[in-house]
């Protein structure tokens, strides 16, 4: 199993916190990004995407209208990036919401004041994730983390960005690249038992 | 192939930092752990009754109904899930296409919920921006911000008066008549017994149990209806359906429901059903007249002293009218579906002893929804009963609370919805262009498709203005409007429609800028405890902050006005609690010496003040006790069986009395009906306030059928079509489509389906005439004015029907929720 | 040597015949009499000017002592306390002595028992404050403004809601009782105490001067009776009611009121024109049948509704409150009142939007649905009716 670089984490992490800023969009388009994602499942997808982007301001626009299409408006369509949506009985801020503040917590950490989400919005439990990797003191095995706490759900939110007609090629090679780092982690539990 | 020096054109710096981005979190700071504490409970209100709900942690984690509340209702559930719900509108956001290129976006794609997020100063300049344009190029004829719905509780906050103040502020703007509950029965009321008589006050329940020897509810399931209320619900009227239910199995009322299908209530109380083919209760009542009449069972003297007109009105019921038909019951019986003899005995009934006549809603809400209605105050006269305890008639018992005797305390105001005295709008234009100021608000998709156009309306001719730009606050037209493949085309026609509200209802949707509205549990405020009964006030206190990037609409207002420099004038730099208290200290000064009510604090810390019931009374008995002093509305005073009025304005769909006019499409032998023989009854839901709280996910999962809004139906009528129970159905006419899950019941006859309004419209796509993956009836039913006197809703004159869905099954799933996999 | 043996020595002196004492002697005698008088009589009059004074009556002393004692002006933050004389005794001399005689009458009544107990006062009160604050109007609230000053009030120091209505009220110079009545003693029972145009209207109406051959209007319910002695009354005009003066008697005038009544019933009740359900007066039976007090001419038949109406001229007495010669400022008032009434859940519709006679029925509907009382709600109503669309439009 190829080791997960908490840097690809951190940069999946600041792809679903928000839309793309000019500054992300140009590094991105730069090449910066390759090397963070060579070699790891899907990548070669979105290099290949990111590749064809002709105008900074113009591929901001498009992307913050699938951002906002996909990920924050309403509708019976929507993926909202919320943990809490995809478990229990859908409302937001329940139970996993409850997890993340105690396993941040336990970390040291709470959400910034800067960044007022819910503490199970899917770019923090990716950062999260990336201070699992990075192995700080007391963070839980960053595998069990990916495998009880983003695994479960994930696949349901995987398949209604896929069927959501805004979905930008780039946000999906996204998705999908986080589902394979994340069921690769899972796997790497079984393979340790 | 671009360069890279072109696409860094205006970037500036890229790097890996850039990529990885700034850090969502920040060092935990050292304080009390909030997580594990017990909570406090707070007292709060709602349309569905007086709450308490335990906060712990800044979160709502239980709801459950105050002590206060005799007779709670399990929609109380589904609060939690309200405030929580997936579908709740977060931020600020504006549709793509119309954020490019504004009044020139293409508009065929509204609904497609292709949606960018803007910040609080981007969405708020844009809309100042979009109403000074209107307004000037146009002048307040081109804006539309009348339109009310049913909002959220709370009387500092209500949403309507925020908005309206706030838009006032700058200009003028054409406002709504009329609602869509009572249209056609509050414009045909006044002219009959002399007030709107649906939002009134009527006998006391004590006296009605006490009295009346015969019950009839008339189209009215009240024990679904009183669930809610217009302001915070008290439950009072339950205990006397308990009451009534004891009397009707000791025999000593008998009770009788006038319904194609059997209620809640019938069978709560244990009431006799009659059934009715839809949309005949005017044959119906016509050979009534004629059976009362004929056998000498009418009150003459009661219609000497207290009616005008019955002269003209017995002529067209005799067949000596120009029609030259003779209303018997052998006539009126293939029509309305009641056999002969049960017509003559039912007459002889309501006439035999006090007879109380209670008429639900629902019925007027049809094409020509005035006449059953006139009918009903016909019959009541000719009984002669009007103004006697437990007799007469009654429109209005299923309404929040109403029957129970009034405190007679005053209740808190709200906050103005007009400017104060002394401060003008920026903008004192009131030319409307010739067009009306005021439109008839069930026929603004008409008005959109015909600008300049003119209708009749209520005795005057009203010019449709030229619409440019709405906006909706708390209220859902792609919920109540009929006809939603209609209305989708004629929404083409505004240039900027601004949707404000805390749930991403289809109206925001296919709007250009929605703006996130907190929930009424995210904010203080104060209520009437009771929208009749004055039973009291209660304390509204914010639960948790308004989550996300949502706001106050006081907020969200002040910021507005901000734009044009109204703020101070907006605001009268009052905050949220000195006008919470300012409400409560004018209501204590009004109640002084004869209701009493603790200081501010004192009530704020206990959550509620009661007042004593006050004395029963009996609806319309002054007038009776003497008609000339205690005159009725009506323009001459007295009760007009024919109304000259009416005669004079020359109406082909009302006239001068009332009389049976064959529907536009009817089932059961009507027309159209051997195309669509179903008749589709969407009155209003059991399980929601109307659209509010179908989004709760965990409280629909208690009534969605595979997800999907019920629809109820006959079991024979379902097996003749393969159907069964649970199977997802299509219901279709020529004007849409929709999907529901069905549910076989015997409380159905034959010919008789039922869907709840309310049900969240989803359509599969943007594309015309698309499915409707969820249930919403409006998507098939009929958008024409009830006749030109009212202009009103008729969204029960709707046929359709219904098959087995063949294919495959496009996914509902919760509005922003789990898939179901 | 006490006061009184010192007087009772100098009344000896002075009570004694003339025959020897100078003419130097009574100039002089007369004028020290004179003062001593002049002094004694302030002094009694000073005395009367003490609380002390005030609450020796049973009725002041255990109903309206003990209602001040709840409020501000008895106990506050600063310490600073209202007596009696501060408030209902004006300081100017001239004035002082104006309100004594006008006081004598009340201390006649606690001394003859019209207001010795306490249901006795609670029936007199409204009549009692009315005069308080009339006299409070017609000075422009000058005992209030012996201590509180506009020019002194600190602004920033107010509450938000306070500032609110203090300042437009000080940029007018608004005399402190039109919105502050109730603030030391309870106020009486049904009595409307909001608008201050309302009260300067009243006001005028109050005044009473009337002059024969003269148009008024009513701006309220006023009784009527059938002579110019009659204590019964017969009925009421009811507000908005334009009369024409015929004769004075005493406190009562003769009016002639030209309208029209139904063909059905007993025609008791009287409208302002053809047609139009606006009232003007209501009668008993036997005033509206007979033929000398409501004169009756050919009846027309009013199209709307197939019923007939009469014209009838209806002559009788009232007292002379209650009228001005001009109903614009009336129409002012209901129109705030309309709009902050009629508001609390949506948009109220202009009063051109109905006519005439469809008003009373939607008003009826929504009427419920508001805090105001039945006259207030009569003005409103008869502001709508008047300013319908029949009449094209608004006010």
């Amino acid at each position: 199993m190829k080791e997960v670089s908490p840097e690809l984490i951190r940069f999946l992490s600041n792809a679903f916190a928000r839309e793309l800023d000019l500054a992300t969009i140009a590094a991105c388009y730069d090449g910066v990004a390759d090397e963070l994602l060579h070699g790891a499942a899907g990548t070669d997808q979105l290099i290949q995407e990111m590749k064809t982007w002709s105008n900074a301001q113009e591929t901001q626009r498009r992307l913050a209208i699938s951002y906002g299409s996909v990920f924050l408006a309403g509708g019976r369509e929507a993926a909202p990036l919320y943990a809490s949506a995809w478990q229990g009985n859908g409302t937001l801020m329940s139970t996993p919401h409850y997890r993340m503040l105690s396993l941040l917590k336990q970390a040291g950490k709470e959400v910034a004041n800067s960044y007022s989400e819910p503490a199970d919005h899917l770019a923090i439990m990716l950062e999260y994730l990336a201070i699992c990797l990075e192995g700080h003191h007391a963070a839980p095995d960053a595998a069990q983390f990916a495998s009880s706490d983003i695994s479960p759900w994930y696949r349901g939110f995987s398949k209604k960005v896929h069927r959501h007609s805004e979905s930008d090629p780039f946000y999906l090679s996204l998705v999908k690249i986080t589902e394979a780092v994340v069921e690769d982690l899972k796997t790497s539990i079984v393979k340790v038992e | 192939m671009s360069t890279r020096r072109d696409f860094l054109k205006g970037t500036g710096a890229a790097g890996l930092s850039a990529l990885l981005g700034p850090s969502l979190l920040q060092p935990a700071a050292a304080r009390a752990e909030q997580l594990t504490s017990a909570g406090v409970w707070k007292t709060s209100g709602s349309h569905w009754g007086a709450i308490e709900a335990l906060v712990k942690g800044g979160q709502v984690a239980e709801v459950r109904p105050l002590a206060d509340d005799p007779h709670p209702t399990n929609m109380v559930n589904g609060i939690q899930g309200l405030i929580y719900s997936p579908s709740r509108v977060r931020y600020p956001m504006a549709r793509a296409e119309w954020l490019d290129k504004r009044k020139d976006a293409d508009r065929t794609s509204r609904g497609d919920n292709r949606f960018v997020r803007l910040t609080w100063d981007e969405a708020l300049d844009l809309f100042f921006e979009e109403m000074e344009r209107v307004q000037v190029s146009h002048g307040p004829s081109g804006l539309y911000a009348g339109a009310t719905g049913w909002r959220q509780t709370g009387q500092f906050h209500s949403c309507i008066n925020h908005m309206n103040r706030a838009v006032s502020m700058y200009g003028g703007y054409v406002k709504k008549a009329g609602d869509y509950s009572t249209g056609a029965g509050q414009t045909i009321l006044p002219y009959v017994l002399g007030s709107t008589e649906v939002y009134s006050q009527g006998t006391s329940w004590p006296l009605i149990l006490d009295n009346a020897k015969t019950i009839v509810f008339w189209a009215n399931d009240p024990l679904k209806n009183l669930q809610v209320g217009w302001t915070c619900e008290t439950h009072e009227p339950f205990e006397y359906f308990d009451q009534l239910r004891d009397k009707i199995a000791s025999g000593e009322i008998r009770s009788i429901s006038v319904d194609p299908v059997r209620t809640k209530t019938q069978k709560h109380i244990g009431a006799e059903q009659l059934y009715i083919n839809p949309m005949t209760d005017v044959p119906f009542m016509l050979a009534l007249a004629h059976t009362l009449h004929t056998e000498g069972l009418h009150d003459q003297e009661f219609l000497s002293v207290y009616t005008l007109g019955y002269e003209p009105f017995i002529a067209y019921v005799m067949g000596e009218a120009e029609d030259g038909v003779e209303k018997t019951p052998e006539w009126a019986a293939p029509i309305c579906g009641v056999p002969v003899d049960t017509i003559k005995e039912f007459a002889r009934l309501l006439a035999s002893d006090r007879t109380q006549l209670i008429f639900g809603w629902s019925v007027q809400r049809q094409q020509h929804g005035e006449q059953p209605y006139w009918m009903g105050a016909i019959i009541a006269a000719m009984l002669g009963q009007i103004g006697l305890p437990g007799g007469g008639i009654s429109y209005s018992h299923h309404y929040s609370g109403i029957g129970v005797a009034p405190s007679g305390a005053s209740m808190p105001g709200a906050f103005p919805l007009n400017l104060d005295i002394g401060v003008d709008p920026v903008r004192t234009d009131d030319n409307f262009m010739g067009a009306s100021s005021t439109i008839p608000v069930a026929r603004w998709i008409d008005c959109l498709m015909n600008p300049g156009g003119t209708v009749e309306h209520n005795g005057h001719t009203v010019t449709y203005p030229d619409i440019r730009m709405a906006i909706f606050t708390g209220c859902n037209p792609f919920h109540h409007h009929q006809d939603h493949n209609k209305m989708r085309v004629a929404i083409q026609k505004l240039e900027t429609i601004v949707a404000i509200d805390y749930a991403w209802t289809a109206t925001c949707r296919h709007a250009d800028l929605v703006l996130p509205a907190c929930t009424q549990f995210e904010r203080n405020d104060i209520d009437s405890y009771g929208s009749y009964s004055r039973s009291g006030v209660i304390a509204m206190k914010k639960l948790v902050d308004p989550l996300f990037h949502s706001k106050t609409d006081f907020e969200i207002f002040s910021l507005f006005c901000k734009r044009f420099d109204r703020e101070e004038e907006y605001t009268r730099g009052w905050d949220e609690m000195e006008w919470v208290k300012s409400l409560y200290e004018t209501t204590r000064s009004a109640n002084e010496g004869s209701y009493e009510m603790p200081s501010f604090d004192e009530f704020w810390e206990k959550g509620i003040v009661r007042f004593e019931r006050g004395e029963p009374w009996v609806r319309h008995a002054d007038f009776r006790d003497d008609p000339e002093i205690n005159a009725l509305g009506t323009p001459s005073g007295f009760i007009e069986i024919s109304s000259r009025t009416i005669g004079n304005y020359g109406y082909d769909d009302c006239g001068e009395h009332p009389k049976w006019m064959e529907k536009i499409e009817r089932s059961h032998g009507g027309p159209g009906s051997e195309k669509f023989p179903l008749w589709l009854q969407s009155c209003h839901p059991d399980q929601r306030l109307h659209s509010q709280m179908c989004e709760s996910d965990p409280y629909r999962a208690t009534y969605a059928v595979k997800d999907r809004e019920p629809v109820y139906v006959n079991p024979e009528d379902a097996a003749e079509r393969g159907i069964e129970d649970g199977d997802i159905v299509r219901v279709f006419n020529d004007r849409g489509q929709l999907l529901a899950g069905a549910v076989l019941s015997e409380d159905y006859p034959r010919g008789v389906i039922r869907i709840h309004e309310g049900a969240w419209y989803g359509p599969v796509d943007a594309s015309p005439n698309a499915l409707d993956t969820y249930g919403d009836p409006n998507t098939v039913t009929l958008d024409v004015g009830a006749s030109k006197l009212s202009q009103a809703t008729s969204a029960n004159t709707c046929i359709v029907e219904m098959e087995k869905f063949k294919g495959e099954v496009p996914q509902v799933t919760a509005f922003g929720g789990p898939t179901s996999i | 040597m006490s006061l009184k043996s010192t007087l009772s020595s100098f009344w000896n002196t002075v009570s004694r015949p003339a025959t020897t004492i100078s003419l130097g002697v009574i100039s002089l005698g007369g004028f020290i009499t004179g003062i001593i008088f002049w002094g004694g009589f302030n002094t009694a009059m000073e005395l009367t000017n003490t609380e002390e004074f005030c609450v020796s009556c049973h009725a002041m002393r255990d109903n309206v002592y003990v209602e001040l004692q709840s409020t501000v002006h008895w106990e506050n933050r600063t310490g600073v306390r209202a007596t009696c004389p501060d408030c209902h005794v004006p300081h100017e001399w001239t004035n002082k002595v104006a309100r004594k005689m006008q006081a004598s009458k009340e201390v006649w009544a606690a001394v003859f028992g019209t207001i010795n107990t306490r249901e006795k006062f609670e029936e007199r009160r409204a009549e009692l404050a009315k005069h308080e604050w009339a006299r409070l109007e017609a000075n422009n609230s000058l005992e209030c403004r012996n201590c509180h000053d506009y020019d002194s009030m600190d602004w920033d120091a107010m509450s938000a809601e306070a500032r609110f209505y203090m300042e437009p009220a000080a940029a007018l110079n608004t005399g402190c009782i039109e919105c502050h009545k109730g603030i030391a003693h309870h106020l009486p029972d049904n009595v409307a105490v909001g608008s201050p145009a309302m009260a300067k209207l009243e006001n005028k109406a109050n005044s009473g001067s009337v002059t024969v051959g003269e148009d008024y209007f009513a701006i309220r319910d006023i009784p009527v009776y059938d002579s110019a002695e009659s204590t019964e009354p017969v009925g009421n005009l009811t507000l908005g009611a334009a009369v024409e003066i015929l004769d004075e008697s005493g406190d009562r005038i003769q009016f002639a009121l030209k309208a029209w009544r139904k063909d059905k019933g007993f025609g008791r009740v009287i409208f302002d024109e053809f047609g139009h359900n606006i009232r003007v007066a209501v009668l008993s039976k036997d005033t509206a049948q007979d033929a000398q007090l409501v004169e009756a001419s050919a009846p027309q038949t009013d199209e709307a509704t197939g019923l007939d109406w009469a014209p009838v001229t209806v002559t009788l007495w009232s007292d002379k409150q209650g009228y001005v010669d001009e109903i614009d400022e009336l129409w002012t008032v209901a129109e705030e009142s309309y709009a902050s009434n009629c508001s609390t859940c949506h948009a109220q519709p202009d009063p051109d939007h109905f006519g005439t006679n469809s008003w009373p029925a939607q008003f009826n509907g929504m009427v419920g649905f508001t805090n105001m009382d039945e006259d207030q709600a009569n003005l409103v109503l008869t502001y709508l009716q008047k300013h319908s669309a029949d009449y094209g439009g608004s006010h």
